[in-house]
């Protein structure tokens, strides 16, 4: 009962505060609605490229083109202007192929060169780079099955034999009798943007930590204005101080997850509720954890300033680290693993084998024993901080 | 003399303060160093990327002539692949195919039984397929790249083949089985020499440096920095001026205002705190990320006229954010808050992508001081001369003042 009046307390306050309304509502939603509104806008999956193609009426030009536009991975557009490397720069095209003015006599002696502007240091730039370079070997086949072919019909210095043979090889790599195809696993079904189903869960663990902000300051104020203290000397007993706070951390966390995940459902087609048993077990465990966190900020903050620093670095450092802001996957081997063991790399798995992997209640199951673990190791030192109090 | 005890009140309040030190300093060096742990290598040109785990299925029924198949599985394995492709070979797809969903592999990749067949012959086109987790995506792209650029050169064959058949075709000219063997067999000849000099070169570049002597700085760090160096200091701009509301609430300012000194000196002198402790700031970052994570700013030029311009901008917005504030137990949300809208929507935390959805995004940016001045850094770091740099600098300049005056007009009303 105790325990429970002090969480109307923690509510009441929370609920009359203006700072919650901005930490833990107004502030993920508008994440969430930026992301939602960048990220879903494009059917289009394949990467923007530019071509700036200052060779226009070359046979070759043309064939090269046609090779980049068969490609899965690239979505070729026309450029006109020669500012290449500004619209690289600010990320309006991941890379941008130029076409010399000289190619196709450049492509008829066989010493053609293309130049590629991109972001070398950026995943997408490197998936581009990839790609292109694909197509410009399948145009040095091309050129180079033309010389055969001319060479093979007894004519070798006949250019027109060669340019024509050369063209229908280009044209053949279009459709390529041996190909890679790349395809998800097909119990995997994932629905939405590719974007949003990374950002959506993303924006959702971030602002678990983030808004302990609030509610972690609830008991350094308690403690500033001497009401803790008060509290200590009456008969209740601090476990159930304690779970006063960590119920009402908890609800307000699992409210919040709630509203974004119901927001990303019915406005930005994120499927959170595809599987609704496995989505609240890991929502239920991820707010356990993230209220176990806010009492051990709680209980190390001794000034609401120490609030803010150590939720903030707490939501850097869990969320860089646990691949909530980009999927660890990119980063180097000792990162990842590291990354890996903190628990909101977990929540990320869990609400990744629902989302992307479009999994069932099973795969939930790890993540959340160990979001369970990790709550059950931070309200120990939670408590054990309290001991001192 | 007064305004100069005021500045070094202020400017020692803010410095002596641990919440100060950690949000001034601490904070973007962290999350900085974070990302450089994280994308170290890459930004270093040498990707630092963990190996994918392949499981390789080989169904190739392979005649007596060509193993297409085992030659791909021995390609894959090439001890210079090591750190891009972890592969273990598996008797079948279902095997393979399972590790995806066990999380045992990344990739699953299945070599077809006509592999083989259908380069020596002109049946119907034949895929190698490769099952991979949706969750995962550079791997996969990495090994499909490698297996399409192995399969080519195999395509090639057939393309060859089909090529002269059809120009003979047309050209009414003869051909024979022995003739088609050897244009196979030229073709496989010049193929090493066609992978080491092609006649179509494609060249990779970085954006073009805008500076003379071509440097820049394009790894992921120098991008991550700039960010959180104008989130940051706009953190600091507008914080520093929270000892006007404190001030005023603890009477302090309105003790001030009773003593000879000019409510101008006051004020001066706190603006002058903040702009001094915004020139340490990104005097100390600009500096410590250059040595830690060798960053390149830019010219001397160019990297005064972007601090400059975003000092002054994050003062006049601290002010005019200030003087809409009641009082200190407002200012932390309500300023946090704002600092956290405006920020993201500058662009300080992530990059806009290439889809045309973005275009609202990249409007965004520029709608708030701290995309410009995120603006005049990005600029800086390419290398970018003083004459580009100066426009966006006299926006924020402007900026600036206009916030001021704002600031300054509600300042002056809650006093008068």
């Amino acid at each position: 009962m105790q325990m429970l009046s002090l969480f109307g307390k923690d509510l009441k306050q929370v609920l009359r505060s203006r700072s919650s309304a901005i930490f833990l509502i107004i502030m993920p939603l508008f994440f969430m609605g930026l992301f939602g509104l960048t990220g879903s806008g494009s059917s289009d999956s394949r990467i923007k490229m530019g071509i700036l193609n200052m060779s226009p009426d070359s046979a070759y030009a043309k064939a090269l083109t046609k090779l980049l536009d068969s490609s899965e991975a690239l979505n070729p557009v026309g450029l006109t202007t020669s500012d290449v490397s500004d619209m690289v720069r600010e990320g309006r095209y991941a890379a941008v192929l130029i076409i010399p003015a000289e190619f196709e006599e450049q492509a008829r002696i066989g010493k053609a060169s293309l130049t590629l502007v991109f972001e070398q240091a950026t995943a997408t730039g490197q998936a581009v780079s990839n790609s292109v370079r694909a197509a410009s070997n399948r145009l040095s086949s091309a050129l180079l099955i033309g010389q055969i072919s001319a060479t093979t019909l007894g004519d070798a210095q006949s250019e027109e034999l060669k340019n024509e043979a050369a063209l229908s090889a280009a044209d053949a790599w279009r459709n390529p009798p041996l190909r890679v195809i790349s395809k998800n696993e097909e119990k995997f079904q994932p629905k939405g943007s590719a974007i949003l189903l990374q950002m959506a869960p993303g924006i959702l663990v971030q602002f678990a930590v983030f808004g302990l902000i609030t509610t972690a300051s609830l008991l350094v104020t308690e403690r500033k204005d001497r009401t803790l203290q008060r509290l200590l000397t009456t008969p209740v007993r601090r476990s159930h101080i304690l779970g006063g706070h960590i119920l009402a951390m908890f609800t307000i966390v699992m409210v919040q997850e709630i509203l974004l995940a119901l927001v990303g459902q019915l406005f930005f087609g994120v499927d959170y509720l595809r599987e609704p048993l496995a989505l609240l077990l890991i929502m239920v465990t991820l707010a356990l954890w993230s209220a176990s966190l806010g009492l051990l900020i709680g209980a190390l903050a001794k000034a609401l300033e120490q609030v803010i620093i150590l939720s903030m670095a707490g939501m850097f450092i869990f969320c860089i680290m646990g691949g909530v802001w980009f999927s660890l996957e990119l980063t180097g081997d000792v990162f990842a693993t590291v990354g890996h063991m903190l628990p909101t790399a977990w929540a990320m798995d869990g609400f990744q084998n629902l989302l992307v992997r479009g999994l069932d209640l099973g795969s939930v199951l790890l993540p959340s024993g160990m979001l369970v673990l990790y709550s059950f190791l931070f309200f120990g030192l939670a408590l054990w901080c309290f001991r001192f109090e | 003399m007064q305004i100069l005890a005021i500045i070094i009140k202020d400017l020692s309040q803010s410095l002596r303060t641990a919440f100060a030190i950690a949000m001034t300093f601490i904070m973007p060096m962290l999350v900085t160093g974070l990302f450089y742990f994280a994308f170290g290598g890459l930004n270093k040109g040498a990707p630092d990327i963990q190996a994918t785990r392949v499981q390789v299925v080989n169904l190739d029924q392979a005649g007596s002539e060509v193993s297409a198949g085992q030659n791909l599985v021995r390609f894959l394995q090439d001890p210079s692949f090591s750190s891009l492709v972890q592969l273990k070979v598996v008797p079948d797809e279902k095997t393979a195919r399972a590790s995806i969903i066990d999380k045992t592999a990344d990739v699953a990749l299945i070599i077809p039984n006509d592999f083989s067949s259908s380069i020596l012959t002109s049946a119907a086109p034949t895929s190698i397929v490769l099952y991979k987790d949706p969750a995962i995506t550079l791997g996969p792209s990495i090994v499909r790249e490698l297996v399409a650029q192995y399969v080519d050169g195999y395509s090639g064959v057939r393309v060859a083949v089909s090529t002269v058949t059809e120009e003979a075709r047309l050209h009414n000219l003869p051909l024979d089985e022995a003739t088609l063997r050897k244009v196979m067999l030229d073709y496989y000849t010049n193929l090493p020499s066609l992978n080491q000099n092609p006649p179509v070169n494609l060249t990779l570049s970085a954006p073009a440096a805008k500076s003379n002597n071509g440097e820049q700085d394009t790894s992921i760090v120098g991008r991550i920095m700039t960010g959180m160096l104008v989130f940051f200091v706009f953190f600091t701009g507008v914080f520093s001026f929270e000892t006007i509301v404190t001030e005023s609430e603890n009477g302090t300012l309105s003790r001030l205002f009773s003593t000879p000194v000019h409510r101008g000196i006051i004020f001066a002198g706190k603006y002058l705190a903040a702009l001094l402790l915004l020139i340490i700031q990104v005097t100390v970052l600009v500096v410590a990320s250059t040595v830690a994570f060798g960053i390149k700013w830019g010219s001397l030029p160019s990297i005064l006229l972007s601090a400059t311009g975003m000092i002054i901008a994050a003062t006049g917005f601290g002010i005019m954010l200030m003087s809409l504030i009641k009082n200190s137990k407002q200012s932390g949300p309500v300023v946090g808050g704002i600092l956290a809208v405006t920020g993201m929507m500058g662009g300080l935390f992530f990059q806009a992508g290439n889809d045309d959805s973005f275009d609202v995004f990249r409007f965004l940016n520029l709608l708030t001081p701290q995309g410009w001045a995120h603006k005049a850094w990005k600029a800086s770091l390419a290398g970018e001369q003083f004459s580009s740099i100066f426009p966006i600098t006299l926006v924020l300049l402007a900026i600036g003042l206009v916030c001021f005056v704002i600031g300054t007009l509600q300042f002056r009303k809650r006093f008068a």
